[in-house]
């Protein structure tokens, strides 16, 4: 079904648009969301949400991407569910990925940068852009929807170990990106 | 593990949906290796394991150090302000060319974390108030600081003329950009207050190729993988130096309507699903054929992998079979064929992409092909009308860009580095129309505003070209000398048939910074903001840092 179609559903109150939804991007969400908090009844318990989210939300929005808008909800609940959790279980999951991420944080200290999530989400936009389309899509694979390194090379060809080195090279090159952006995190 | 690293990863849910959605496609997905087996695929793949690439955005990447003239070399290299010239030489004009540097954009504006929410129009009032809540968390004081380290530059021109008659004189102003950041780099013309109606025209690629290694290997400065930009004024001025890039952008478009091309048009194509369990990691279809490689060239569109044997004439090209979904699903796929027909094609099934003798055939592939006779400059024009709409979707193009623009643009870029060209890079020797797509929209160019405008007999004409110019900059990380210097470029005569009786340079520093290098005498302390430039120097200079005190460290009291 058409995403427009899918979003007059929600529309419409009819709950055929859930059943839509899970249907065309349930498995993109619940394996985001498994990747994150590496737990099946949990990425299943996030998925749920984000149909319910999405329920309570549509309208008044209409987005202009669905699989976009569903994603990103189904990622910021399971990131919202791990740090829940991150007390209790620490190691996997959201933390493997994020211990990786260290590296595009500036260790410099500046006292005139402050923090705003839009602000860096623009200038990593940017960056992207400028990626070759593989590139981009390794990296986003990776710290978007959080696929695992093996699987990562698997899709897009190479070996783990090139993969790796890949997405060390691109972090590297997003590390310099936000620290000449002035961005302090 | 840090917060930063915690919160960084949280950012990128805030990162546009075309991203999420480009890599989402390859979600929920079998695995579906995306591999190429080309000897120049292979090139590429060693670069990206192993080369040193930098990001860019808008400026060139090279090495920072000392440039001509005392003036840097910066990594990041924003490209000179060039001055105004004429399409036809002519005596009867003169002009004072006047430049004002104006550091405003570089001046903290306190915006409110309302005023910021005012710019969120995708948000309901709930959403509002949510990210209000948001913004106040993390600006407890209301709001924040914006600044850049952009400047206002103002080329202004007084163009005279001695004659008696009026003269009607065609301008052609320059700036340097791509096609991608076009509208944030192009300047604005005015006369007299009024703005001119302005044609855009576009150079060529204003960079060269190096190989795999940047020349950071010994024994690899030969090679032409990799794109290498203009790293200083010097570089813009050997591009124009002897007149020909000029004069290519500025003359008629390549014409390939006599460039007749058979064309294999494949649709539907059909295989089993993909099942890794079963063997099948990713069905593709392969498409071989014979040649005589001097006398055929082959463009591909959608296909990305082949093989490329010249000695025994033939070749491999092919795709993964696409499925709902995934790119290219319901598209056609093209092989155009310039020159003498190929023999002999071949179209098979295989569990994975790629040229290896040993993988397993497929079977219930297939495609439904078709075979056409047509012209280049048709063929290309369909091909990329797709391509272009694509691309100012996902915002890869300038909104607006006009299709024949982008058009000969990419048109020179083929017939002067790709696969038709005698002198054709490595970097696109598969012949792929879509990887030459990606770097026509970001390569460094020479664009010219041209527009036309009488100056009366025995009068004057005061011409302002304005724009915003970015700063040249090394990589904070790289922790050089000119770590936060920012450097701005300007030519007096490059490229200019124009004769200046007089020109001179003006500096606004608004407060907000130190000069750490110059060649143009301007002395803030003296209170010199404004100096009489020498035609007999090529190039002025000015690097500055923000001066210290300048972020104020509190909200204002109002």
């Amino acid at each position: 079904m058409e995403d427009t179609a899918i979003v007059a559903l929600y529309w419409q109150r009819d709950e055929g648009a859930i059943t839509a939804s899970e249907e065309k991007y349930g498995s993109t969400c619940r394996k985001l969301s498994y990747n994150i908090l590496q737990s099946l009844q949990d990425a299943e318990e996030c998925v749920n949400d984000t149909w319910h989210r999405a329920w309570d939300t549509m309208p008044p929005q209409k987005p202009h991407s669905l699989g976009a808008y569903l994603c990103r909800i189904a990622r910021n609940l399971s990131i919202d569910r791990w740090r829940a959790r991150r007390s209790k279980k620490r190691g996997e999951g959201l933390e493997e990925l994020v211990l990786e991420l260290e590296e595009c944080v500036s260790s410099v200290p500046s006292a005139e940068e402050e923090w705003e999530a839009q602000a860096a989400a623009e200038i990593i936009d940017r960056w992207l852009d400028t990626l070759q389309e593989r590139d981009r899509t390794a990296f986003l694979l990776r710290y978007w929807y959080g696929q695992p390194v093996g699987e990562l090379a698997r899709q897009l060809g190479g070996s783990p170990n090139r993969m790796s080195q890949r997405l060390h090279r691109l972090r590297e090159g997003l590390r310099k990106t936000l620290e000449r952006e002035g961005v302090k995190l | 593990m840090s917060e930063q690293s915690e919160r960084l990863f949280s950012i990128l849910s805030h990162i546009q949906d075309r991203h999420i959605d480009r890599a989402g496609r390859y979600m929920g997905k079998k695995h579906r290796p995306w591999r190429r087996w080309t000897a120049l695929a292979a090139c590429l793949v060693l670069l990206l394991g192993l080369g040193v690439v930098l990001p860019r955005l808008g400026g060139s990447v090279g090495s920072s150090g000392s440039g001509s003239n005392g003036a840097s070399t910066f990594m990041s290299y924003a490209g000179p302000v060039m001055p105004l010239t004429l399409k036809e030489e002519t005596s009867a004009i003169t002009a004072q060319r006047a430049i004002t540097l104006n550091f405003e954009p570089w001046v903290p504006v306190w915006e409110t974390n309302e005023e910021r929410l005012e710019g969120r129009t995708d948000l309901d009032e709930e959403q509002r108030q949510k990210v209000l809540e948001d913004y106040q968390e993390i600006y407890p004081e209301g709001g924040r600081y914006q600044y850049s380290s952009d400047i206002l530059v103002t080329d202004s021109y007084t163009l005279n003329n001695s004659t008696q008659e009026d003269q009607t004189v065609t301008l052609l102003y320059p700036f340097t950009g791509q096609l991608r950041y076009l509208g944030a780099q192009q300047p604005v013309l005015t006369v007299e207050g009024q703005e001119l109606e302005t044609a855009l025209r576009v150079g060529a690629y204003a960079g060269s190729f190096e190989g795999a290694w940047s020349g950071a290997l010994e024994g690899d400065e030969e090679g032409s993988v990799n794109l290498n930009y203009a790293e200083s004024w010097e570089d813009y001025r050997d591009t124009l130096a002897d007149g020909s890039y000029a004069a290519n952008a500025l003359g008629e478009a390549p014409d390939v309507r006599d460039w007749k091309v058979t064309v294999y048009r494949f649709t539907d194509p059909y295989g089993p699903e993909a099942n890794e369990e079963a063997g099948i990691p990713n069905p593709s279809i392969r498409v071989g054929f014979d040649l005589d490689y001097d006398r055929t060239t082959i463009l591909g569109y959608g296909f990305h992998f082949g093989s490329y044997d010249q000695e025994n004439g033939t070749m491999i090209q092919g795709f993964s079979i696409p499925e709902e979904g995934e790119p290219r699903y319901g598209q056609p796929f093209y092989l155009l064929v310039v020159g003498e027909d190929i023999q002999n094609m071949t179209i098979e099934g295989y569990v994975t992409g790629g040229s290896d003798g040993d993988t397993p055939v497929l079977e219930d592939c297939g495609v439904t092909v078709e075979r056409y006779e047509s012209d280049l400059d048709t063929m290309l024009r369909q091909l990329l009308t797709q391509s272009m709409e694509e691309q100012i979707r996902w915002e890869e193009l300038a909104p607006g860009l006009d299709f024949e623009v982008y058009y000969r643009a990419f048109l020179e870029h083929l017939l002067a580095y790709g696969v038709l060209s005698p002198q054709g890079m490595e970097r696109y020797g598969a012949g792929w129309i879509e990887e030459m797509t990606t770097d026509v929209q970001t390569v460094d160019r020479v664009c010219w505003l041209e527009a036309q405008v009488t100056v009366p007999a025995s009068g004057s004409l005061t011409v302002v070209a304005s724009m915003t110019k970015a700063g040249s900059f090394d990589y904070a990380c790289a922790d050089t000398e000119n770590r936060g210097v920012y450097g701005y470029d300007f030519v007096t005569s490059l490229g200019s048939n124009l004769a200046c009786t007089r020109q001179t340079a003006t500096l606004e520093d608004r407060g907000q910074i130190t000069i750490v290098r110059q060649n143009f005498g301007f002395d803030l302390e003296r209170g010199i903001q404004t100096v009489e430039l020498d035609p007999g120097t090529e190039h002025y200079y000015l690097e500055v840092k923000r001066l210290a005190g300048t972020l104020p460290q509190n909200a204002p009291e109002n």
